[in-house]
């Protein structure tokens, strides 16, 4: 039983012909090439297949791609770690995760990157308890976190500083 | 994953409850977070998969007269944003804010949570010691249970196949009224609870019309209230000795099973007074147990 399904992938009109009940995740590495998006566990316990879905009502919110039937994805926007930047531009979480030297092999970083825009977006100024909150179900193998605490409260900074420089 | 099923996603509760009724084996999908698991595990081989992420009515919350009314398929992110669930209501709130993690709350509902229905699961203590009910919607009308009448078992309820779970009811709360809700995990990050607890008081400052609910979960196969124990702490003033009597009581009532992959039932044991004693000091404040 295959289904047409629409949706928007980093901004740009996408149509599959799957099985309504495919993955998320399946569909973005395997029908549409996109394996920036991990394939960790499988099972909503590692985060590395993280990206943010948007509803129609412009709620923006991370999830587990590898938990989400495509069916449930129709009319939806979403965005993988592809779409942050602005072409050459990294966003700023991207640099700051470079800067501050917090990825080793990398596999975990996409989705902690998309965590941590998603947890901006919705609190610009967290605590250092809503940051290692909001980054509790995202899994690194290798850097035993400290340098990622510190790239997000680099990123915070930066993101602070566009936004105000934007004001002027 | 293996996909031999239909799937259907209606657009409104009346078509779903047709769909439903037509097929016996029809497998509800909400948030996804426990079904497509089971899917992929083999656990789960639906012929339908009927998706009600489309059917808007049931995601929110709102205030009538008696109840705060929970649409089933509202997520736990939005249960801890909810500004009706504060105060007295605070813990299920609570409970919603620290279970799984913040990729999987966007996504896991209320009404998954229930019909899952885990021994730990993060809703059910809060939602028994709330004296919460479940709306049960079908073709041929709607019925009412009890939280605790519904819930039989891990992964058991009293639902039917034609039936869906449309509202969570919470009555309304005159009185002065306060609770909390606990748990133990094995690592600070995410996991699912080792064993948890709910406590509702009512009228906490008057020992003579005070109530008290307790439940736990983990202990027994469906979410555990120490009745005896209710009454005993309800009228009386609490020392050490009540709480030791309270204790002894639930431990001859519960059997936690000795398989469980979390915690040993020695450990769920110790962790009984330990939730005790700091939950009706949370309530209460300071009480003399030493
Ligand atoms: C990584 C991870 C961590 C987790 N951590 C926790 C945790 O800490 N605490 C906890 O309690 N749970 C946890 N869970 C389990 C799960 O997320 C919750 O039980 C969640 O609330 C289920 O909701 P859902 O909408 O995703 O359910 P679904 O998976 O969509 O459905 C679950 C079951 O309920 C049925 N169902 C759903 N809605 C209805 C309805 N309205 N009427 C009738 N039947 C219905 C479905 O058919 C299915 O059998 C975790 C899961 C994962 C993957
Ligand atoms: S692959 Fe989705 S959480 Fe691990
Ligand atoms: S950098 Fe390797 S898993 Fe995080």
């Amino acid at each position: 039983m295959k289904k047409k399904i629409t949706f928007y992938l980093n901004n740009e009109k996408v149509v599959v012909k799957c099985h309504p009940l495919k993955t998320l995740l399946k569909v973005l590495r395997e029908d549409l090439n996109h394996t920036e998006v991990k394939n960790g566990c499988e099972q909503g316990e590692c985060g590395a297949c993280t990206v943010i879905i948007e509803d129609e009502d412009k709620k923006s919110f991370a999830t587990n791609s590898c938990l989400v039937a495509i069916g449930q994805v129709e009319g939806k926007k979403i965005v993988t770690i592809k779409g942050l930047n602005k072409e050459k531009e990294l966003h700023p979480i991207q640099k700051s995760f470079i800067d501050e030297g917090a990825v080793q092999c990398g596999f975990c970083t996409p989705g902690l990157i998309l965590v941590t825009k998603s947890l901006l977006d919705n609190n610009p100024n967290p605590t250092d308890e809503e940051i290692k909150y909001a980054i509790s179900g995202n899994l690194c193998r290798c850097t035993g976190y400290i340098k990622i605490f510190a790239a997000i409260k680099k990123a915070i900074k930066l993101v602070k500083k566009i936004r105000n420089s934007k004001k002027i | 994953m293996f996909l031999p099923f239909d799937y259907q996603s209606p657009k409104s509760l009346k078509e779903c409850l047709k769909l439903i009724s037509e097929n016996e084996n029809a497998h509800i999908l909400a948030g996804g977070t426990d079904l497509i698991v089971n899917i992929r595990s083999g656990k789960i081989i639906p012929q339908l998969v009927v998706d009600i992420k489309n059917i808007s009515e049931l995601s929110d919350i709102k205030k009538t007269d008696n109840y705060i009314e929970i649409g089933s398929l509202t997520t736990m992110n939005q249960i801890t944003k909810s500004s009706l669930l504060k105060g007295a209501y605070y813990l299920l709130s609570y409970a919603a804010s620290i279970m799984g993690c913040y990729e999987i709350r966007n996504r896991a509902t209320i009404g998954g949570n229930i019909i899952n229905a885990s021994p730990g699961a993060e809703t059910l203590n809060p939602l028994v010691v709330l004296s919460a009910k479940v709306v049960l919607e079908s073709t041929s009308g709607q019925r009412i249970l009890s939280i605790e009448e519904f819930v039989c078992g891990p992964n058991k309820t009293e639902i039917k196949k034609n039936e869906l779970l449309t509202k969570i009811l919470i009555p309304i709360v005159n009185e002065e009224a306060d609770g909390v809700y606990m748990r133990r995990q094995r690592v600070k990050g995410m996991d699912l609870a080792s064993v948890n607890c709910a406590i509702f008081i009512t009228n906490k400052s008057d020992i003579k019309k005070r109530k008290i609910k307790i439940s736990f979960g983990t202990v027994t196969p469906k979410p555990y209230r120490p009745i005896k124990v209710e009454q005993l702490l309800e009228n009386n003033k609490i020392t050490k000795n009540l709480i030791l009597e309270s204790v002894k009581i639930i431990n001859s009532e519960i059997n936690p099973r000795t398989t469980s992959l979390r915690a040993s039932p020695e450990y769920k044991k110790f962790m009984i007074e330990y939730f005790l004693v700091e939950g009706l000091k949370k309530i209460l404040g300071e009480i003399n147990v030493n």
